[in-house]
């Protein structure tokens, strides 16, 4: 019953907002959207303690039927293990504590009925994607967030701009949805279930021996869902509409854009590890792709000027590394860092929202600095924040990103390039994260006389939520201390042993990865953290030097020391004018062609060519048409007298 | 000797009931001449034995079918100069010369020629002995059109509501710009 | 026994007259009328042509037929009455909204 609660309330919240309470007050819209949230969060900490409570158990929870075609079989049923319970927790408290955040920095909109409504509709969408026992439940929810995205990015849709980000995002979705589509196709031809449960027991069951095709088959599917994964959590080459995405509100940057949509992806590879175990060459593509999105973003990170898409840029690379964790078979790491991401993601872009509500709604570091003067809560949060993405050691992101980085050097010798391209990254996110804190916080205000009268601190209701997701962001890396480090009272690896039901390596690669993990000794694992946080220093140092009053001299100069990779950076490696060039304006041309050649031409030529003939003979002959009943019949008769005469004789 | 006397009688009154039907300038003579050649042919399809055929004749179209005539005719109520004419026009006369000789060379062949054809086993005794021609003919109508007959209801169906459709007096104008433009040019 | 030529004759000469009083009357009332005796005629033929094979699919036939003119009276009627209506008249020659 109480399972059922955690549904229904983000979806009443949706319906009475978006239906039923249009012409309410801002304030009512969001009292009622966050009750909702918050209801549902009481509903699945509730749950998720029964859950523990009874031993912690995958179970099945049996909804109704839906779709049932021969052997085909699709019901609504929720699937609630470790797994979809630790997402439920995060979906609804972290977007519980966003809700109340949103009441304050959208209260100056007038239709927020419209804002709430989607964001509780997203909610109840992403609970699907995360509870769904099968891959067509989990597709309603897949498309489902991806439809709430695209209408919360172009919430301001007066703007044309605004409206194309969504656009965007909607139609690059659609490139990874075919994938995640073929997938579910492929999953059905091969194994005859989509359901989650089912498959994992027919993969595990030492019985069960999977013939050549059935092998070969799961490494096109997990391509094939990898592809998904790619388009919902913005990798290599899917990322370009998440910068785009931040158009929209900012609570909606903190909720869809990095605590919860964009995780999708690594949610659903961490549901299907045991496939994904069994297809090597998708681990290696996986991996690589994570690693080289992760870095690929952190450059062109560095040199952004607006706060949210340096953000944007950074959650690219973030999520790089958790696909690279899952690419590595870490999957409990990459869903740790999941979970230490959303905490102090979600914190920092909530910050950025303080921030720019401040500055009346401008984006630009280059107008900022010296906010900590004005903003000390959000400058305390925003450096917590800080600290615990670049690493910075006892904060949360210091445990989840060395973690994958260990589990990349150890997960075998061919994937070193791939924990290098991460290690280089962590290097990047140092800086380019040092850097927003100095440009907005530090130094002397570069705003105008105007902006600058009415800086100053936001309400209760926007920094309440930011001193506990600080707090989270601080603290949940306690949760998987690695066994080096040995805190009196704290259990290592804590997370990871958590998640083990879910993680089921298939009896065929098990002997593979086991000795993989046992081969290491315990001084690799220090050098390795070493390494992470000497780049993390010296490059968090080197961002304080340049920046820490503004744009000093040593940054100046680099920039036009290094004008040309300057210049490829700021323009995003010219990744969109190239995808514009190549794939769009031949993809729009060709259809243009279509459109005006062949079927306006040709294919209506045809049609009404056909038409404007008889017309022409018809009108050719009309002159003897008089209209007269009495002709036409004559002309029969007479017609049918000559027929008769020929047959005859 | 007397079937074909009959026959001829009847034929006569036939052709002229016809010929009356067509050429007669008021309406209400030609359908009272229809009703005439309608019950004359139910009296030559009595003759023939084909008794069934014979009674709907008299029942539907002399009943029916020319009553509706009937009361078209009334409601109507056509001036005396609306009632036209036979019109013969220069273009016309040969049309009609070319039709009466065709059917002319028609009927001379059907004089002279030998009918042909498999005969079937219901002959009139046949017939009689099976119980009467208006059984035998329900019969094969229940039977083997079993489905024809059901595709014929519905269609009168169809025809009823056509007709109730149609004749509806939705209109309150009685013609529209363009129709009246149609018939000054008409 | 009267032989089915003089049937076939008689039901040639009221197809003629059907046809001429298609052809040239003006009134579509009569119009209408001689298209019932053409349809008569042409029962004739079945009723003599089922006497003289033997078969009752003849006289089925002509059942049908009743019907269908049944309909067609019903429906051209009801167009008749239609036109008169709207136009004022049921002269073939005042209705030419066919003309090309």
């Amino acid at each position: 019953m109480l399972f059922w609660l955690i549904l229904f309330f983000p979806l009443l919240g949706a319906f009475l907002n978006g239906l039923v309470l249009r012409k309410v007050s801002p304030t009512v819209s969001h009292i009622l959207g966050t009750s909702a949230l918050i209801a549902a969060f009481v509903c699945a900490l509730l749950t998720y303690l029964q859950f523990l409570a009874g031993g912690g158990q995958a179970q099945v929870i049996t909804g109704m039927e839906w779709i049932e075609a021969g052997t085909f079989k699709a019901p609504f049923n929720f699937i609630l293990d470790r797994l979809s319970g630790l997402m439920l927790l995060i979906i609804t408290g972290i977007g519980s504590l966003i809700h109340i955040y949103a009441g304050g920095y959208m209260h100056e909109e007038k239709a927020t009925y419209r804002f709430f409504s989607y964001l509780n509709l997203f909610v109840f969408m992403m609970l699907l994607l995360v509870l769904g026992d099968n891959l067509l439940v989990m597709f309603i929810g897949w498309e489902g967030v991806g439809l709430c995205s695209y209408l919360l990015i172009g919430y301001w849709y007066e703007d044309d701009k605004n409206a194309a980000a969504g656009m965007k995002a909607f139609l690059v979705n659609r490139i990874g949805d075919i994938g995640f589509l073929l997938g579910i196709f492929l999953t059905f031809k091969y194994f005859h279930t989509v359901s989650f449960s089912e498959l994992k027991q027919m993969i595990l069951s030492a019985g069960a021996q999977l013939n050549g095709e059935q092998i070969e088959a799961i490494g096109w599917i997990t391509l094939a869902l990898f592809v998904g994964a790619c388009g919902k959590s913005a990798q290599m080459p899917l990322y370009v509409w998440l910068p785009d995405a931040m158009a929209g509100p900012t609570p909606v940057s903190a909720l869809i854009h990095a605590a919860t949509m964009v995780t999708a992806g690594i949610y659903m590879m961490t549901r299907l590890n045991f496939l994904f175990y069994l297809a090597p060459t998708t681990q290696m593509i996986v991996a690589s792709v994570g690693a080289v999105t992760a870095l690929f973003a952190a450059t062109i990170a560095l040199v952004q000027y607006d706060i949210k898409k340096v953000l944007a840029y950074s959650t690219v690379s973030q999520l790089g590394y958790m696909v690279l964790g899952c690419g590595v078979g870490a999957y409990s790491a990459g869903v740790f860092h999941l979970f230490t991401h959303a905490c102090f993601k979600a914190l920092l872009f909530l910050g950025a929202g303080s921030v720019i509500v401040a500055m009346h709604h401008k984006q630009d570091m280059r107008e900022m600095g010296g906010l900590r003067k004005y903003m000390p809560v959000t400058h305390l949060v925003m450096l917590i924040g800080v600290l615990a993405i670049i690493g910075f050691p006892g904060l949360s992101g210091f445990f989840s990103k060395d973690e994958i980085l260990w589990r990349a050097w150890t997960g075998g010798d061919q994937y070193h390039i791939q924990w290098g391209l991460g290690a280089l990254a962590a290097v990047c996110t140092s800086f380019y994260m040092v850097r927003l804190l100095m440009l907005t916080f530090y130094g002397k205000n570069r705003s105008d006389h105007h902006t600058q009268e009415h800086l100053h601190e936001t309400s209760v209701v926007m920094w309440g939520p930011l001193v506990v997701l600080a707090i989270l962001s601080a603290a949940v890396g306690y949760l998987n201390v690695p066994h080096i480090i040995h805190i009196p009272g704290l259990t290592n690896l804590l997370f990871e042993h958590y998640l083990d039901p879910v993680i089921s390596i298939p009896p065929q690669v098990a002997e593979h990865w086991h000795h993989l993990h046992a081969e290491y000794p315990q001084s690799l694992e220090w050098a390795i953290m070493a390494v992470s946080v000497a780049g993390m220093a010296i490059s968090s140092l080197l961002a304080i030097s340049m920046y820490s009053n503004g744009f000093g001299r040593i940054a100046n100069s680099l920039g036009s020391a290094f004008k040309g990779a300057h210049r490829v950076l700021t323009n995003k490696y010219y990744v969109d004018e190239f995808y514009d060039s190549y794939i769009v304006t031949p993809l729009r041309d060709m259809s243009q062609f279509l459109w005006k050649v062949v079927d306006v031409l040709i294919i209506d030529g045809i049609v009404n060519g056909v038409g404007q003939a008889f017309m022409l003979i018809g009108g050719l002959s009309s002159f003897r048409m008089s209209g007269s009943l009495h002709r036409h019949g004559m002309v029969m008769v007479v017609g049918i007298i000559c027929m008769l005469t020929v047959l005859f004789f | 000797m007397s079937q074909e006397l009959l026959f001829y009688s009847f034929a006569g009154l036939i052709a002229l009931c016809s010929v009356m039907v067509v050429t007669s300038r008021n309406p209400v003579i030609s359908a009272i001449f229809l009703v005439g050649d309608l019950f004359l042919l139910a009296g030559l399809y009595a003759s023939m034995e084909a008794h069934f055929i014979a009674a709907i004749q008299i029942l539907v179209y002399a009943g029916a079918i020319v009553v509706l005539f009937m009361f078209v005719i009334m409601l109507l109520n056509l001036d005396p100069d609306q009632r036209s004419q036979v019109q013969i026009a220069a273009p016309e006369v040969g049309v009609l010369a070319l039709t009466v000789i065709a059917f002319a060379v028609v009927g001379g062949m059907l004089v002279f020629g030998q009918p042909t054809g498999v005969s079937g086993e219901m002959t009139a005794e046949a017939i009689n002995s099976a119980g009467g021609n208006t059984f035998t003919v329900g019969m094969v109508l229940y039977t083997k059109y079993l489905w024809p007959f059901e595709l014929a209801s519905m269609l009168i169906m169809l025809a009823i509501i056509a007709s109730i459709v149609i004749a509806k007096k939705d209109r309150p104008k009685s013609a529209t710009e363009g129709d009246k433009r149609r018939l000054a040019h008409g | 026994m009267v032989s089915i030529n003089h049937y076939l004759v008689l039901a040639t000469f009221m197809f003629l007259c059907g046809t001429l009083g298609v052809l040239f009357r003006r009134n579509l009332l009569l119009v209408l009328m001689s298209i019932e005796l053409m349809l008569n005629s042409v029962n004739l033929v079945f009723v003599s042509g089922s006497r003289l094979l033997g078969n009752l699919d003849g006289q089925v036939m002509v059942f049908f037929i009743i019907t269908v003119a049944a309909c067609e009276a019903g429906v051209g009627l009801a167009m008749v009455i239609a036109l008169f209506r709207r136009y004022g008249t049921v002269d073939t020659n005042f209705l030419r909204i066919l003309r090309g």
